[in-house]
């Protein structure tokens, strides 16, 4: 286990879903600590609050309560832009849904954040390759999102979060829904971010996922057990 | 930096023509109004430097007689000493007025044909030999079905029969186009002037208008005398005048367009809303999804701007303005058969790109802004 400071903290977090049913909280009060080079799974019921625990973890949502710490800074009321220039420079992010830009091809998808780094189209295509290289799907590079199998499209997802060299990559069920073999390339694509010490936070149900964790969080009734 | 706004500038080119329909079909709004403003005052610039330039090729001053306080025909015998006055090089009394001729309402012009000849008038035929012949502008010929060599009737007070010498040609003075040019004294007689014309111009040496107008008042002061700058302003005005309102008629139907394009545009669409929140959640800062969003409507702009400029070029030159020449000079048929006088100046088409910006960016920007600003989280749900 790193000792090193955590690049992740949660600290009292508390987050409602629908603001005028009050005290009806769909997560939290929720302490977590995230350190670099770590694995960290969070598994639960659906609805239990995975995926917003994540969203709160990426800077993508704000709790109602409590503190959000990002690489030793509070974050909880950074402005828009600040938490913008963490996400684009030190987290990768998988959604459940991919969100994909439709009418862009895959290697304009996975690069997209570097656009407004500056990084020229050329250099832009490169990574992108070398990326979906990496994750053995590299003649996907100049497909529509909508020409891709379910098995591509994780992997397109995986490749876009990963592209700008993350400190942390927060995925959320990023095996579901995908062969076994895809799942493996998956697993071990992920713990190969694991070792050149990327901590990694996964809401996942998929045992391998499970096994391969550092620790395990448990979500049920919108907390953290342990 | 540059390499960021380059960036930017080659992501909205490509979000242009990766959703050109969507682009096409508001921009189609777009380029139809602004095709129509950019011929609208293309034409009437055309129109004004035509009025211009016969103003200033015409006579330095105009003379008409004072009754009750307005403008009243010449006495005959008041004319011969405004030749006599210093400065003044030549004097011509001009007759014109209106009659029916067929279904036609046309110019009656009557000058004397010894100053017709010295006119460097197009002319398809040839120019009146005598007063039974007269000169047929080509809008009418063509409306009324005339040729050089047949004859025609003019009714006013009496009927007088004239041979047409000949058809000014298109490529002549607009103001002549339903004009008949005739005699001075056979055009009295159409009109039962009795001793009278209906103005009175005078050529003046260089410099002597002023001198000449004030002389001609002294000389009699039944004269009401306006000089060429006077009777330029008076066109340009009422040219600006009407032009002014041909903007403005635009410019309002043009900025209903603006929730068009929100609506009509891609922007307002769930799956925009869903690639800015993406962009958000990928880093981007509201700043940068905003110029994107303010490249692409530039480039619309350009797009819409630049292709209304050609439109109306074609429009205005080939088609010869179909139903907007009519606006102007209404004496003309909704497809008028000669060349229109425009000039496309500069800064119509650069006030079409502002307006372009404007409707885009009104229908686009305030929308994009919102979503920008909004957690990526509840965007993405």
């Amino acid at each position: 286990m790193s000792s090193a400071p955590p690049v992740l903290r949660l600290v009292e977090v508390t987050r409602r879903y629908t603001p005028a049913a009050a005290g009806s909280f769909a997560l939290g009060p929720v302490s977590l600590e995230i350190r670099p080079g770590t694995w960290t799974v969070v598994t639960g019921r659906s609805g239990a609050g995975k995926t917003t625990l994540l969203y709160l973890l990426a800077g993508l949502d704000r709790p109602d309560s409590g503190s959000v710490f990002m690489f030793g800074n509070d974050i909880t009321h950074a402005s828009e832009g600040a938490l913008a220039m963490i996400r684009r420079a030190r987290l990768g992010v998988v959604h459940q849904e991919f969100h994909f830009i439709d009418h862009l091809p895959v290697w304009q998808n996975v690069s997209c954040r570097l656009v407004p780094a500056g990084v020229s189209s050329r250099s832009r295509r490169e990574r992108a390759a070398d990326v979906l290289s990496e994750l053995l799907i590299q003649g996907t590079l100049d497909r529509l999102p909508r020409a891709l199998s379910g098995g591509e499209r994780q992997r397109v997802a995986l490749a876009r979060a990963v592209i700008g060299a993350p400190d942390v990559l927060i995925a959320d069920e990023p095996t579901s829904n995908v062969d076994s073999e895809t799942g493996e390339v998956i697993l071990s694509y992920m713990k190969s971010w694991q070792e050149r010490g990327t901590a990694l936070v996964i809401s996942s149900h998929d045992r391998a996922m499970v096994e391969a964790a550092d620790r395990q969080h448990v979500l049920s009734g919108g907390r953290l057990e342990p | 930096m540059f390499a960021r706004h380059r960036n930017l500038a080659l992501a909205a080119a490509e979000n242009v023509a990766r959703n050109a329909r969507g682009y096409l079909v508001a921009a189609l709004g777009l380029v139809l109004g602004l095709t129509l403003l950019l011929s609208g005052v293309a034409i009437s610039e055309g129109l004004k430097a035509e009025a211009l330039a016969s103003v200033q090729s015409g006579a330095d001053v105009y003379c008409t007689w004072d009754a009750f306080g307005r403008d009243a025909p010449v006495p005959v015998d008041a004319i011969a000493p405004l030749a006599e006055l210093s400065g003044v090089e030549r004097v011509v009394p001009r007759i014109i007025g209106r009659i029916r001729l067929g279904d036609a309402l046309v110019v009656v012009i009557g000058v004397p044909f010894s100053e017709l000849r010295g006119q460097a008038l197009e002319v398809d035929g040839r120019l009146p030999q005598s007063n039974a012949e007269v000169l047929v502008g080509h809008e009418l010929a063509r409306t009324l079905g005339l040729v050089p060599g047949q004859r025609v009737g003019l009714e006013g007070e009496t009927i007088r029969l004239f041979e047409i010498a000949g058809i000014v040609r298109s490529t002549s003075s607009l103001w002549s186009a339903k004009a008949v040019v005739c005699d001075l004294d056979e055009a009295a007689a159409v009109f039962g002037a009795d001793g009278t014309v209906s103005d009175v111009c005078i050529y003046t040496r260089a410099g002597y208008e002023n001198i000449v107008a004030e002389a001609v008042e002294r000389l009699n002061p039944r004269f009401r005398v306006q000089t060429k700058q006077l009777v330029s302003e008076y066109v340009m005005r009422g040219m600006t005048l009407r032009e002014g309102i041909f903007t403005v008629l635009f410019a309002l139907a043009l900025a209903l367009a603006i929730p068009s394009f929100a609506v009509m545009t891609w922007l307002g669409h769930t799956p925009r809303r869903r690639e800015i929140g993406l962009l958000k959640a990928e880093g981007w800062r509201t700043s940068d999804v905003l110029e994107m969003v303010a490249l692409e409507n530039v480039i619309v702009s350009l797009l819409a701007a630049g292709g209304s400029l050609f439109l109306a070029m074609i429009w205005v030159h080939w088609l010869r303005a179909p139903g907007i020449t009519a606006f102007f000079l209404p004496d003309l048929p909704l497809f008028p058969a000669m060349d229109v006088p425009a000039r496309f100046t500069p800064l119509p088409p650069l006030l079409a790109l502002v307006f372009s910006l404007t409707v885009t960016m009104s229908g686009s920007i305030y929308t994009t802004w919102r979503t920008a600003i909004t957690r990526p989280v509840e965007v993405l749900s």
